[in-house]
């Protein structure tokens, strides 16, 4: 199954991980977005736990706990056995959040290679989901219109440094355009396309 | 129960135990906090009884660490922090903090050269212990012995950092504190991680050098005791003292210091120590003018009471000095030039590596580095977006 067919069911709800909340605020949109998308969206609470407290990025978590666009989420006994199998050779957050993702049988949101890897490697039948798929949602594209759409993107890349796949990197600086695309390190391929980066 | 992968219980206790300890815990402190007895604790902590991962999950929590880091195979877990805290007088912010930053600093480097194979040799001389004997005399003789092992030869030394780095083999991290932090240097030493100094940068380059040489001090006559050097510390104790002296020595042998005072000496009044004359021996040797007046004053070239002269009448000011030196090149500070980096140019690029590769995900290198994930990403960023001949790979020999 495709995630892409998974975002657009609502009856799914979605798991993000930590690096995926940084995007979110760091797209200056993430109040928006979360609104927008009609699924249920879940962060494992160790995950929410790995933001330093008082950085914007908890911050963020905490308002859009409050304002109830996401349900923090504590594993259960079954989770924590999945999560001490996996825990050893990935972060605790990532971790968690692919403990949630299997034993709930919900799609899992997570940018890491490496832990998209672990996810690949446990859920063989699913490909996970990028932040990007998020800010591409097609209810976000109602919700934010032109050109919010785009300047999300265009932050979470420059203020978060969203890790994209390789594969949606010409989509992605078509949408931005070349100009805005220098600025984002974080693009794959980046010094091949643009050469070094100048300050 | 965890699954234990590669670890063992009891060395997951040992973690443990070190963890609470870092983080400044009692064990019955840490039995509260999961649920259980203190005996059951200890039973955990000496690997009788493996913890259930949601014990270890919230002990990790209360210790201000992470499970990932509790149960990765290559993490570093020393009793650094500990062993500080059994020092008398040690219990103060400042050296905590400080004390931490190394910590964070030996065990991200230790783990990276280990998980990417890169080889830290060591060229130590053994530890030569000061029990007995004068310790200024035999701070003297350590500090020529020493020079003598590293083949130095009697001269001013350019660059003390790279001998300690590089010909010893001395892990030496150079970091910011707070602009109020009391604390100029740090020694460790243990088996597992080696030597390791901790310099403040904020503190000028010739302080520095003397800061470095007095915990080389440390490392030659009493290594298996862990120190922290206080700015304007009195030295009282004789592992103190022996150390003071040794910096001393160390930067100033005295054939070759009274040598190149006796040769600006006979320029001047026979019977006065001119401020050109400090000003010139101190830039010769790379150490501060403080340090080279009392340096004078050891050997009997100037009398005692010289540097509180020099005080009660407005002392050597960095302006008049500067003036002196004219065009005189200046000691390079190239630690100093990156010290508003997150992490050194060479942690950087092992934390690169080991992400590029896949060795270690976004996750556990942010708690690793103590960074936050966009401070991660902009480290990780930096690299990629370098010049694209930057790891061109030419073939060597070696």
């Amino acid at each position: 199954m495709n995630f892409s067919n998974v975002i657009a069911d609502p009856q799914y709800p979605l798991v993000i991980d930590t690096s995926v909340v940084v995007n979110l605020n760091a797209c200056s949109f993430g109040t928006q977005i979360l609104q927008a998308v009609p699924n249920k969206i879940i962060v494992a609470q160790i995950a929410a736990d790995e933001l330093k407290a008082g950085t914007s990025d908890q911050i963020f978590l905490n308002d859009v706990v409050e304002a109830q666009l996401i349900e923090l989420s504590d594993l259960s006994t079954d989770e924590f056995e999945i999560y001490g199998k996996i825990v050893g050779k990935l972060g605790d957050g990532e971790s968690a959040t692919i403990a949630v993702a299997l034993k709930r049988q919900i799609f899992p949101i997570i940018d890491d290679i490496k832990a998209r890897d672990k996810t690949a490697e446990l859920l063989p039948e699913l490909e996970p989901g990028w932040s990007l798929d998020l800010l591409r949602h097609p209810h976000v594209l109602v919700q934010l219109g032109s050109p919010g759409d785009v300047d999300a993107i265009f932050m979470a890349l420059f203020g978060g440094r969203m890790r994209v796949p390789n594969d949606k990197t010409e989509e992605v600086i078509q949408l931005i355009g070349e100009d805005r695309a220098k600025e984002c390190r974080s693009l794959p391929g980046y010094t091949k396309r643009f050469g070094k980066h100048v300050a | 129960m965890v699954d234990l992968n590669e670890l063992s219980a009891q060395e997951i206790g040992r973690r443990l135990k070190v963890a609470r300890e870092t983080a400044g815990l009692k064990q019955d402190e840490a039995a509260q906090f999961i649920d259980v007895s203190r005996p059951t604790l200890v039973s955990i902590e000496k690997g009788g009884r493996p913890p259930r991962i949601q014990e270890l999950q919230i002990l990790a929590k209360h210790y201000g660490t992470s499970v990932n880091a509790l149960l990765r195979r290559e993490a570093i877990h020393e009793d650094l922090l500990p062993r500080f805290r059994k020092l008398k007088d040690t219990e103060d912010a400042d050296t905590i903090y400080a004390v931490r930053i190394f910590n964070n600093l030996i065990s991200a480097d230790v783990e990276l050269e280990n998980l990417l194979g890169v080889p830290r040799h060591r060229n130590y001389p053994p530890e030569k212990g000061i029990n007995q004997g004068d310790v200024i005399e035999l701070a003297e003789k350590h500090a020529e012995e020493l020079r003598s092992f590293l083949g130095l030869g009697p001269g001013p030394i350019a660059d003390i950092f790279s001998i300690i780095e590089l010909t010893i083999g001395i892990r030496l991290y150079q970091s910011k504190l707070p602009p109020s932090s009391k604390i100029a240097g740090l020694f460790t030493y243990n088996e597992a991680v080696g030597a390791c100094i901790f310099l403040n940068i904020n503190h000028p380059l010739p302080k520095r050098v003397q800061s470095a040489a007095h915990e080389l001090g440390h490392f030659y006559g009493t290594r298996q005791n862990p120190e922290v050097l206080e700015f304007d510390e009195i030295f009282t104790s004789r592992e103190e003292r022996y150390a003071n002296a040794f910096g001393r020595a160390f930067l100033t042998p005295a054939s070759s210091f009274i040598e190149s005072f006796r040769k600006l000496k006979a320029i001047t009044s026979p019977d006065k120590i001119s401020r050109r004359l400090v000003v010139l021996l101190s830039h010769q040797f790379n150490i501060s003018r403080e340090a080279c007046i009392r340096r004078m004053e050891e050997l009997s070239l100037a009398p005692k009471g010289t540097f509180d002269w020099f005080q009660d009448h407005g002392g050597i000011p960095d302006k008049q000095a500067d003036s002196i030196l004219g065009d005189l090149p200046r000691p390079a500070d190239p630690w100093k030039s990156g010290a508003d980096r997150l992490l050194s140019h060479r942690l950087s690029w092992m934390a690169h590596t080991a992400w590029k590769r896949e060795l270690l995900s976004e996750g556990e290198l942010a708690n690793l580095l103590d960074l936050t994930r966009p401070e991660l990403r902009g480290i990780i960023d930096e690299i990629e977006t370098e010049d694209k001949n930057s790891d061109e790979l030419f073939k060597c020999n070696r």
